[in-house]
């Protein structure tokens, strides 16, 4: 691994060619280390990919760092090649870096649209689909609005739906509302914090199928933290491994599931795998 | 039309519903930004001395009032937010300036120390508190619609999440913020403008809690809810006028036991659809049952 000073001096790759890059990341909570020096790469001609690991291995909170909930400690972060550490979460999702939450985390007294709506209102249309002025503040631009139902029209959510509020809504719907909020705004690259956790297997089948069809016609890079094993192996084109915080391993998936090491730390030992 | 003491009762009634509307904006936002009294102070004094020192007109008072006491709010929370403070210690920190401005304001010779500043000119009549308290009923009724009103109930939902999805946090809810503190300032001017003479003691601690009471007490979901309290809370201290100093531990009383029944208030988000389902299904037979085929799913 190089030196941060050395990274800086002369960076190893093209960053420009890159949509989102996290260098030699570490991030510590008092003297707990959450992340130490992570590197990711997301935008290398890949549509898909996948951080695993380990429950408390530091997925979320490299989500967080990549969005700028958590400025990391030390490590810089770059989208399209321009330093955004320590910049503000809205200025990083105007970037076009787009996510969804561990869990459900939709804002329950707002309706479906106005949830969707509320995101979609934040960026000027990026990539042609009704561009309008972006609103500070006051009203819901109409174009904010087209970019909202053209987003739910997306997920498949149509109809009076739109105008239920969260808890009305069943799981996948919610799932739904959420990956239609994030892409509202057409992002460039999307971090879905476990969007398959507690579907069904026909409902995982579809959240894969729309997942690829949207990063190909949204044409956003997909990036995915997920515990089932099938779901990521099946998705991704390329996965980094995190374990207590560091990039144990990264590679296409047939690397990963022969990596020894992966499989010691988040498969359990290989005497266990085969049991 | 009313009695004058009834229209005396009716007019302060307009000018505490103003002030708790204030107050109940950052509190819909979750936020504990209790120093409402401060900015009610900050109007009443500013628009008093506006028209009284500076010959302004009652209009242009009112709206200086407004203006300085949004921006004494805009100052004041931008320094908690600075400093990323929440819940209680918020509380505790926009007090202390209520307080300490009462402090100041006491100890200031210009504006009449503990002795209060008066002969200030009766401009605010019924109507002209009417009218404004109807003015601020429609632009709340526009925030609920707008992205703004929609901001602040997903600030109260998952504040959280909200820059998330490229909002300005901060700017937003500062935005609130200083509306709240202006609506205190508005009803600060209308109060100096009718009781003709103030008192930093006026704006104290009991003004707060009075302005607290209804807020909780109607359920901090909705607008509404800020007026309803305050309209039923007001009846407590005026029928149990004759008890004096133990007025208000009525209006406590009656807050206590509403949120014994409903700890969330009276007028909450559910009270709100269920009454609005009950009307739609009223409306929907009073037509027949036509609706019912276009919107089956409406409960």
């Amino acid at each position: 691994m190089t030196t941060l000073a050395t990274a800086s001096a002369a960076p190893a790759v093209d960053r420009s060619q890159l949509v989102l890059t996290g260098e030699h990341i570490s991030v510590r909570f008092g003297g707990v280390a959450a992340l130490t020096d992570v590197s990711v790469r997301i935008g290398t001609g890949r549509r898909v990919e996948a951080i695993i690991g380990p429950n408390g291995a530091g997925k979320t909170t490299l989500f967080n760092v990549l969005t700028g909930v958590v400025p990391p400690t030390e490590g810089k972060v770059f989208v399209h090649g321009r330093d955004v550490t320590g910049r503000r979460q809205d200025f990083i999702f105007r970037q076009g870096v787009s996510r969804t939450f561990q869990g459900l985390r939709l804002w329950e007294h707002l309706t479906v649209e106005q949830n969707v709506t509320l995101a979609s209102n934040s960026v000027a249309g990026r990539k042609g689909r009704a561009a309008g002025e972006r609103v500070l503040g006051l009203w819901n631009s109409k174009a904010g609005l087209e970019r909202a139902h053209w987003a739910l029209d997306q997920v498949g959510l149509t109809g009076t739906v739109r105008d239920r509020k969260p808890p009305q809504l069943s799981l996948w719907d919610s799932r739904m509302v959420e990956i239609a909020r994030a892409i509202s705004s057409e992002p460039d690259v999307l971090l879905l914090d476990e969007p398959a956790a507690g579907l069904n297997p026909v409902e995982k089948k579809r959240l894969r199928e729309l997942l690829i069809r949207l990063s190909h016609e949204i044409d956003f890079h997909l990036v995915v933290v997920e515990h089932d094993m099938n779901f990521v192996m099946s998705i991704a084109e390329h996965i980094w491994v995190l374990n207590f915080g560091r990039l144990l391993a990264s590679g296409p998936p047939s690397e990963i599931q022969a990596d020894p090491r992966v499989h010691e730390a988040y498969l359990g030992s290989p005497k266990d795998a085969k049991k | 039309m009313f009695s004058s003491a009834f229209e005396a009762f009716a007019t302060i009634q307009c000018i505490m519903i103003i002030a708790a509307l204030g107050h109940y904006l950052p509190l819909s936002m979750r936020q504990l930004d209790v120093g409402i009294a401060a900015y009610m102070s900050i109007g009443a004094y500013v628009s008093a001395i506006m028209t009284r020192e500076f010959g302004f007109t009652f209009p242009a008072a009112l709206a200086g009032g407004a203006v300085v006491a949004g921006a004494g709010a805009l100052f004041i929370d931008a320094l908690a937010t600075r400093v990323k403070l929440t819940g209680f210690s918020y509380a505790i920190f926009s007090l202390s300036f209520a307080e300490s401005l009462r402090i100041i304001l006491e100890n200031n010779d210009y504006v009449g120390g503990v002795l209060g500043f008066s002969g200030i000119a009766h401009h605010t009549t019924f109507g002209v508190a009417a009218g404004v308290l109807a003015v601020v009923i429609v632009l709340f009724w526009l925030l609920d619609r707008s992205r703004l009103g929609q901001l602040r109930t997903a600030i109260a939902d998952d504040e959280f999440i909200v820059p998330q999805f490229g909002v300005p946090l901060v700017t937003t809810k500062l935005i609130i913020f200083a509306l709240g503190g202006a609506l205190g300032g508005l009803a600060g001017g209308l109060y100096a403008h009718y009781v003709l003479y103030i008192r930093p003691a006026d704006f104290g601690f009991v003004m707060l809690i009075a302005l607290q009471l209804p807020v909780v007490f109607g359920g901090l979901d909705r607008f509404y809810g800020a007026i309803v309290g305050t309209a039923l809370l007001a009846w407590i201290p005026e029928v149990t006028r004759d008890l004096g100093g133990f007025r208000l531990m009525f209006a406590a009383a009656a807050t206590l036991l509403m949120l014994i029944w409903r700890p969330t208030g009276l007028l909450t988000h559910d009270t709100i659809a269920a009454i609005s389902a009950a009307f739609r299904r009223l409306l929907t037979s009073l037509r027949g049952g036509s609706r019912e085929q276009e919107r089956p799913e409406v409960q």
